[in-house]
């Protein structure tokens, strides 16, 4: 679908940036001068590690292409030792062109062995010398093959000797990228370091660290006399909120994508991003599998497609479709408004399905206008104290799809403080908001950009209050003085003379109650809760409970509900259960023995556990069978935690868990 | 042939055997092979039970400023009038030389400040001879350097290019005065940015390894009112050792998981982002874990984060941290 290609396209982009500086940087790492150190790029990716993968993926790709045939990417799952590092690193920077112990290229029908394999001598094979032994993977290996390589491409085969002699072969870099720095042992980063510095007069090794807490990272890991060695170059990633921000953007809310998150959905998504792992990647691959869930679970899911394939889908619709459609509660409560009449012409088919081809299309336009709209009131909302709509986008967006937000206390807020701005700041708002709307094209923009001219066209001078004003002013002030009586009757008249007073608005108080006015209705006309519109539930995804225990794993509540309630997951009618706390003897032994041991305290007498047990399952005094189900239960629970044996009393065990049916 | 060995107190760390057979490597091969070890450490350090042949012992002295200068001079780029370049070294070993006496370092640090130095005698403004309006031009960026002397957190042409872009935070002096005062650049070094659950965990770490687990039930366990807290008689404020001072402690997982639960507000369900959390930090060395990894019954962790950082992470959330620490009440 077009997910793929957008999250492709948005990943490729968000890649570009942050490493086009460092592959500049790393192009023009051979030049550096063997004194100062190796140069070293450290890459600060941030604290999302499901995403570095793609990241380091990527990026060994790019330098493969743009930089240097020679790249190693190391991990600390593989690099415990030194030798093990050399050995792979060595390994990896050989890849193209490797040589067998004798010096000829490796034929590809022969098996290989290792030189320093220890489990050598086990393999049994009958004919010794069919195996061919690769060249040992140190660091004078790879000296010699850098020098070989470098010599096949300084005198090339191809251009007259004129041109050989002119082009002067440029050393391409080694590039070693250390993909997680810190979950390195230091030991084994420092002699790396120290190894690869000794070397640097022959080979032009640089290093990519990936680091993913701060830079101080580096000078934890490794001694002073280590880190001089090198030669520091910070560059930082985007950071994952940004990531986020932006491919909210271009992907969920991209007008060619048909689906749409509801808002309890798109709220679980965000906390799982914020409150659990900063992962871009595992973002999206919810977002996917919400999609999943709509397209296999909800029949009204036929409908969300790109608008040119509507007709035919609606063509398709079968009569139970369609009654399911009929069924969806935005209809239902659509039909109810409807006049009799029309309800009544709705009940046939044909002009049902014309209906809903006239009223389908309307969910993306309309989906159109709430972001219009949406971005407008965030930007007015940006500049004002105290961040009514959120601090990005994204929350603004979540809390138009939860509630409706005309009725809401933050928009009313915020049009309170509208009406408190001076002249300056509204023009400033207006302006921001303008910015923000101007690329759709709708008519909030053209009505935005007329208040705008309002306003600055505004007359700066103050009327000037007329003559018989101010004298009438004078009396009306005298007389009351004349006429008070006492302070509280004088405070009283006073207070009255100043409201009415000040009723009296300015001409730039009147020309902003009725710009704030026209904004609010038109903002109220677009900002419409999506679970407003008929027909929104083919788009709109919002079913949170389906996808929540998939997406956020619970590992004790599911072990703890398998063994309470068996039916669940066995999906078998003997275990049938009418209340929790009952045991029934059809279910499996450990299910029993666990039930059993939930009505027991602290510490657990092995020999009436036993008894209740066989009790339960039903079997005669002698069947010798019974202790041995009965320790292999008791095993088992050991294993999953839930009991640990107790040295306080003999033939007893301890209890380890507490609460829960 | 000589063969010349650095940081020879490694061999120390290899067979036993290897550092006496080296020690004697003309005798055992015959060939004439002479052996140079060099290494920080006294020869004390090296003798081992079985005794090793004594080696001529060579000691080189630190460097004089004198020497310094010397040696820093050999490093004079090409189109650098002598004089001009020995008053320049003379500055930078005067602002430097104090902390730091480490030859490769000083190098580093003059070829860094060298072009910010020359620039206004490339440009005309100030005569090479003017030393006082030189040093005042070049005083504040020689300032910054000294922040971050061993640092080595940007390569030269890095950082020359953050001291150009902000010229005028290098030339107020206001900031660097007070030397507790950390700026932006600091807070970008130490601080990183985690998810919100995990912040609390590390917070819920923090307060694991440094209260003693006694105290748990004092600052945790919600008071009902009933029953006045029994507090034994605790040694005076200034007898009990601080646990700041003696490091973090090891903590069961339950511990923190029970500690977690208590100090984030919501209800948070135990799934399982919340334990490979966990996992996270201890890749990134936030915190460690004990024991080895083959015992998954008893895991015990340990706490490898400063009291600032964990107070700077605190305020991110509105949590406040002293509150709940067994030194501070």
């Amino acid at each position: 679908m077009a997910t793929s290609s957008l999250t492709k396209d948005f990943q490729e982009e968000m890649f570009n940036t942050v490493f086009h500086e460092m592959i500049e940087y790393l192009q023009g790492s051979v030049d550096i001068e063997e004194d100062a150190g190796i140069p070293t790029a450290t890459l600060i990716t941030g604290v999302n590690m499901p995403d570095h993968t793609g990241v380091f993926r990527s990026l060994a790709e790019r330098l493969r292409a743009q930089v240097t045939a020679h790249v190693a990417v190391l991990e600390a799952a593989s690099c415990a030792t030194v030798q093990a590092t050399v050995r792979a690193m060595v390994r990896q920077l050989t890849a193209a062109g490797e040589v067998t112990a004798a010096g000829e290229p490796l034929s590809p029908d022969v098996p290989v062995v290792d030189e320093d394999d220890e489990d050598d001598c086990l393999l049994d094979v009958p004919d010794q010398t069919s195996r061919q032994r690769r060249a040992p993977a140190t660091m004078p290996a790879l000296v010699a093959h850098y020098e070989a390589a470098q010599e096949t491409v300084a005198s090339p085969k191809k251009g007259s000797p004129r041109k050989r002699a002119r082009t002067v072969p440029q050393r391409r870099p080694l590039v070693v990228v250390w993909r997680d720095l810190e979950a390195f042992q230091p030991r084994v980063l420092q002699d790396l370091v120290l190894i690869c510095s000794q070397y640097r007069t022959k080979l032009p090794i640089s290093f990519v660290f990936g680091v993913s807490t701060c830079a101080s990272a580096v000078h934890r890991l490794l001694p002073q006399h280590v880190s001089a060695r090198l030669s520091l170059h910070k560059f930082h990633s985007q950071l994952a909120t940004h990531c986020l921000a932006e491919m909210i953007d271009k992907v969920l809310l991209s007008p060619s994508m048909p689906f749409r998150l509801g808002g309890r959905a798109l709220r679980l998504l965000l906390d799982i991003f914020l409150y659990h792992d900063f992962s871009v990647n595992n973002f999206i691959s919810a977002y996917k599998f919400c999609m999943l869930s709509h397209f296999l679970w909800s029949p009204a899911s036929a409908l969300c497609c790109e608008p040119h394939q509507l007709e035919e889908r609606v063509e398709e619709l079968t009569g139970a479709q369609v009654a399911g459609l009929r069924a969806l509660p935005s209809v239902r409560a659509y039909l109810d408004d409807l006049e009799q009449e029309e309800r009544h012409t709705l009940q046939h088919d044909g002009v049902f399905k014309e209906w809903v081809l006239h009223m389908a299309p309307k969910l993306h336009s309309k989906h159109e206008e709430l972001l219009v709209g949406l971005r407008c009131l965030f930007a007015l909302t940006k500049r004002l104290p105290g961040a009514l709509l959120g601090k990005q986008f994204r929350e603004a967006y979540n809390l138009a799809l939860l509630h409706a937000l005309p009725e809401r206390d933050e928009y009313k807020r915020t049009f309170q403080l509208l009406s408190m701005l001076s002249r300056q700041e509204l023009t400033a708002t207006l302006e921001h908001a303008l910015e923000a709307v101007s690329g759709s094209g709708s008519a909030l923009s053209t009505v935005l950009r007329t208040q705008l001219d309002r306003v600055r066209a505004l007359d700066d001078r103050p009327t000037p209050v007329s003559e018989e004003e101010s004298s009438q002013q004078r009396r009306l002030v005298a007389d009351t003085l004349k006429q008070a009586t006492s302070r509280q009757s004088l405070r009283e008249s006073l207070q009255s003379m100043g409201a009415a007073r000040n009723a009296r608005l300015n001409p730039y108080e009147t020309l902003r109650s009725a710009l704030l006015d026209e904004l609010d209705e038109h903002l109220r006309g677009l900002i419409v809760q999506p679970s407003k519109w008929p027909f929104n539930e083919c788009v709109v995804f919002d079913d949170v409970s389906l996808v929540r225990r998939r997406l956020v794993g619970a590992p004790r509540s599911s072990v703890q509900t398998a063994l309470a309630d068996p039916a669940k997951y066995l999906q078998c009618t003997c275990c049938q259960l009418g209340d929790a706390a009952s045991i029934r003897p059809t279910m499996p032994d450990l299910c029993i023995v666990y039930k059993l041991h939930l009505e027991c305290g602290r510490l657990i007498n092995l020999f009436d556990w036993m008894q209740a047990f066989r009790a339960v399952v039903g079997a005669s005094d002698d069947d010798q069978t019974i202790q041995a189900r009965f320790a292999h239960c008791v095993a088992e629970l050991q294993f999953l935690g839930f009991i640990k044996s107790t040295q306080r009393k003999t033939d007893h065990v301890a209890r380890l868990t507490w609460g829960s049916c | 042939m000589e063969a010349v060995l650095e940081g020879a107190e490694r061999l120390r760390d290899l067979d036993e055997g290897v550092l006496s057979s080296l020690l004697r490597l003309q005798e055992l091969t015959g060939c004439p092979v002479c052996l140079l070890l060099t290494s920080n450490l006294v020869w004390d350090k090296f003798q081992t039970p079985g005794g090793l042949p004594q080696p001529l012992l060579v000691h080189f002295p630190q460097y004089s400023r004198e020497a310094l200068q010397s040696i820093l001079a050999l490093d004079r780029p090409s189109d650098v009038d002598e004089q001009f370049y020995s008053g320049y070294l003379n500055l930078i070993l005067s602002v430097f030389v104090v902390p730091c006496r480490n030859v490769r370092e000083l190098r580093h640090l003059a070829r860094a400040s060298l072009a910010h130095y020359r620039a206004p005698v490339l440009s005309g403004e100030v005569a090479p001879t003017d030393l006082r309006r030189l040093w005042r031009h070049v005083e504040p960026h020689l300032r910054t350097a000294l922040r971050s002397v061993y640092l080595r957190e940007a390569d030269s042409a890095q950082w020359l290019r953050t001291q150009t872009q902000l010229p005028a935070a290098a030339v107020q002096p206001s900031s660097h005065d007070q030397p507790g005062m950390l700026d932006a650049a600091d807070h970008q070094r130490l601080n990183t940015e985690l998810p919100f659950y995990s912040k609390f965990l590390l917070i819920a770490a923090y307060l694991a390894s440094y209260n003693p687990a006694k105290s748990d039930r004092r600052f945790f366990v919600k008071r009902t009112g009933k029953g006045a807290g029994r507090l034994k008689a605790r040694p005076a404020a200034g007898a009990r050792v601080s646990a700041l001072l003696t490091g973090p402690r090891a903590f069961p997982l339950d511990r923190l998981l029970a500690i977690f639960y208590v100090i984030v507000e919501d209800r948070v369900a135990p799934t399982a982002s919340i334990y490979s959390q966990v996992s996270s930090l201890v890749t990134l060395r936030m915190l460690t874990r004990l024991g080895g990894s083959d015992n998954l019954d008893s895991a015990k962790y340990k706490c490898l984060v400063n009291f600032d950082t964990v107070k700077s992470i605190a305020k991110t959330v509105n949590f406040e941290v002293e509150r709940y620490l067994y030194d501070f009440v």
